[in-house]
């Protein structure tokens, strides 16, 4: 390992990729000081070792991690390189060098350094994915359900079954704008393709069930128990932008009335606003 | 009447039931249908009093004909009217549900006419839900009081929880506010539930294609602060709930005064949202961390601490237990540590099969140790000297910032600072020595 610390490693970003670099890393025994995707590259004096993608090599390395380490290791791996941050693929390299040296138990070691780092990542990733289980907003066009969203991390694989399996024989899709990809459904397939730009289809005919459901968040809130700090803290701003229920709030940055208390208030509101709709306002 | 103004009238009379939550049930969906549960359910937005919303909660219709006196759709309330027909409960839940607004419906009502006919009408709207519509998603559905055990049954068959609300916490405030309601008419339809959720149990395992019944357990409310009941009692009550009919949960609702009633609180009263708050951390200690009501309350004290959290009133008073050894202690004992929780017990257990924990170890696995280093160890060394008393362990607990990290906790008397006094009345309160 006289090499340690002066080479880098450079691969193609694909998952295969990293785990060619794995190989290599093993093949070479050397730990890169890096692990980088070609195309962020940045001039560098250290030496570069340019990683060939091979599928054979691939899936000897998972074949190994799941035989050898167990799954809780090879879900880790798979789920921490979601993760899309600098430096994922040199802290999930270290943690597999660990786990093959001090076997199945390391990726319960979740106190130490370098494993709790790949864990951290994990807990961010899965974190992430469940907020867009729960703030991902479809629109109807034409039967067809289109969402876009802009996660932090590659959350697609994650979600795919939450959404395949709720609205199975649905034609659905969620674009991820942040990583180029999206989520395609049809009753017969699915599949997470690249997608460069996107058309997004228009979706301004779906107005009458997201106004009933903008009505409806209106309504449900109780004045008096009024607390944004609570809904920011489980609802962040950066979510905000999905939700057409708070699609108002965010755009004009106003807060909706809700001073009305007593059962006689709330009692003339509606009627109020009863008598705007009948007007056809 | 179009959909917008029945839905803002039905939600807004929806609003005061604190349940929403949409788990207890896994399902996938088949050919066919639409829709599945997770067991843990999904939170898919926040009102602006930070309250999720997980499911469409609506009422069927807000005419009521009883006249509970807290309600809002109360009978001689003043108030716009409105009902939904079970085909546009039906469709307005699909279209919500296919847009990923919601994890499902929860469906209340008003009792209008008879507690029978209103049942039969709600069953409709589930029947279509599931039949018509292979609705496969999470149904909550509130059983009426006093509805024929054969409707409540179908209920259970077609929903994935019910829930049966005791409203107040002592039928002497029952007879006073709610005057339509009886305890008897309460609990029957709770104690069929619970029956018929054992009796499909043991089906189940008999026959593999047995409808289920409730099979996310059964639910109730009390609204807390409408009438006198203490703490103690609250927790009590609780207590025999879970344990006697076998409740997944029990709702705490702070009451918000609508109207003047000489029988109520006034009209300017805040809503007890830190009472409830602390009612919700003592259920939670009954439900996940193996306490006790005796444990958590005493009737010399009857009201939970507002200050401190149950766990650590608890441990104050117990301090012959602590310091726990985080290494070595198990599961239960863990939990009793003020500042770790179900998550952070788990990691521990999960982090020290394979190596030994110290202090830096447990900043890295999440664990907060602003309270819990007063009341454990890592290798038999503690994070810094433990004050002895409980009263010098609430002043550490409740004043970090004033002492910080070098105090000597004799010294405490010397201290030139102000607020000794009202440190000292709650100690008082806390700890039942006066």
């Amino acid at each position: 390992m006289s090499d340690r610390g002066i080479l880098i490693f450079a691969y193609d970003g694909s998952f295969e990729g990293f785990l060619s670099a794995v190989f290599d890393s093993f093949s070479m025994k050397v730990i890169p000081s890096d692990v980088v995707v070609f195309d962020d590259m940045e001039p560098s004096l250290l030496k570069i070792h340019y990683v060939e993608t091979d599928f054979e090599h691939a899936k000897r390395v998972l074949s190994g991690i799941e035989t050898k380490l167990g799954k809780t290791v090879l879900n880790m791996v798979k789920t921490a390189f979601l993760f899309d941050e600098p430096g994922k693929e040199a802290a999930i390299l270290r943690f597999i060098h660990k786990a093959f040296a001090e076997g199945k138990s390391t990726g319960n070691k979740i106190g130490d350094e370098a494993v709790n780092r790949v864990y951290k990542m994990c807990v961010a990733v899965n974190n992430e994915a469940e907020r867009f289980r729960q703030f991902t907003r479809f629109s109807d066009s034409n039967g067809a359900l289109v969402s876009v969203i802009h996660p932090k991390h590659f959350v697609l694989p994650l979600i795919k079954y939450f959404f395949c399996n709720r609205i199975k024989n649905e034609h659905f899709m969620i674009f991820d704008a942040e990583h180029g990809a999206a989520l395609i459904h049809t009753p017969a397939r699915t599949a997470i393709i690249p997608v460069e730009n996107l058309e997004i289809p228009d979706s301004s005919e779906d107005n009458f069930y997201s106004g009933l459901w903008k009505s409806y968040y209106r309504h449900i809130a109780i004045a008096s128990r009024y607390n944004p700090t609570c809904r920011r803290n489980h609802m962040p701003k950066r979510f905000w932008q999905y939700l057409p229920e708070v699609s108002e709030e965010l755009e004009h940055g106003f807060v909706p009335k809700l001073s009305f208390g007593t059962s006689a208030e709330i009692a003339a509101a509606l009627k109020a606003e009863t008598k705007l709709l009948s007007k056809g306002e | 009447m179009d959909m917008y103004e029945k839905l803002a009238i039905l939600a807004e009379a929806a609003k005061y039931d604190a349940s929403c939550s949409s788990s207890g049930n896994g399902r996938s969906s088949s050919e066919g249908t639409i829709g599945a549960a997770t067991p843990t359910g999904c939170c898919h937005s926040f009102t602006a009093d930070g309250r999720c919303i997980s499911l469409l909660k609506i009422l069927m219709s807000n005419a009521c004909v009883y006249d509970c006196k807290y309600c809002i759709s109360r009978r001689s309330n003043d108030f716009p009217r409105a009902t939904f027909t079970p085909r546009e409960i039906a469709e307005l839940t699909i279209e919500f549900y296919r847009r990923n607004y919601i994890e499902g419906l929860f469906l209340s009502s008003a009792v209008v006419g008879t507690p029978d006919w209103t049942m039969e009408h709600m069953i409709e709207a589930l029947r279509i839900l599931r039949e018509e519509y292979g609705f496969a998603g999470y149904i909550h559905a509130k059983a009426i009081p006093g509805a024929n055990p054969i409707l409540t049954h179908r209920l259970g068959l077609l929903a994935d929880r019910v829930s049966v609300n005791i409203e107040l916490p002592s039928e002497k405030s029952l007879v006073s506010l709610a005057p339509d309601k009886t305890k008897h008419n309460i609990l029957e339809p709770m104690g069929l539930i619970k029956t018929g959720i054992e009796e499909n149990c043991e089906d189940i395992v008999k026959y593999r294609h047995t409808p289920k019944f409730v099979p996310a357990g059964q639910s109730t409310q009390m609204i807390i602060g409408a009438s006198p009941e203490t703490d103690y009692h609250i927790l009590h009550l609780t207590e025999s709930l879970y344990k006697k009919y076998g409740l997944k949960r029990v709702y705490y609702s702070a009451y918000v005064p609508l109207q003047e009633d000489s029988l109520l609180p006034s009209l300017d009263t805040r809503p007890p949202l830190l009472r409830e708050h602390r009612l919700y951390q003592a259920d939670w200690l009954l439900r996940f961390y193996g306490f006790e009501a005796s444990e958590i309350i005493d009737p010399k004290r009857p009201m939970l601490h507002p200050e401190v959290d149950p766990k650590c009133s608890w441990a104050v008073n117990h301090l012959d237990d602590f310091p726990v050894e985080v290494n070595t202690a198990d599961y239960e004992m863990l939990l009793r540590v003020p500042g770790i929780g179900v998550k952070g017990a788990k990691r521990i257990i999960r982090a020290r099969r394979s190596q030994k924990l110290d202090f830096d170890s447990l900043k890295r696995l999440g664990i907060v140790l602003k309270r819990a280093k007063f009341f454990i160890t890592c290798g038999g060394k503690t994070l810094q000297r433990l004050p002895e008393t409980t009263e010098s362990m609430l002043w550490a607990i409740t004043s970090p910032n004033r002492i910080g990290g070098f105090t000597d906790y004799g010294m405490e008397q010397l201290s030139l600072f102000e607020p000794m006094l009202i440190k000292e009345a709650s100690f008082e309160c806390l700890t039942g020595e006066f």
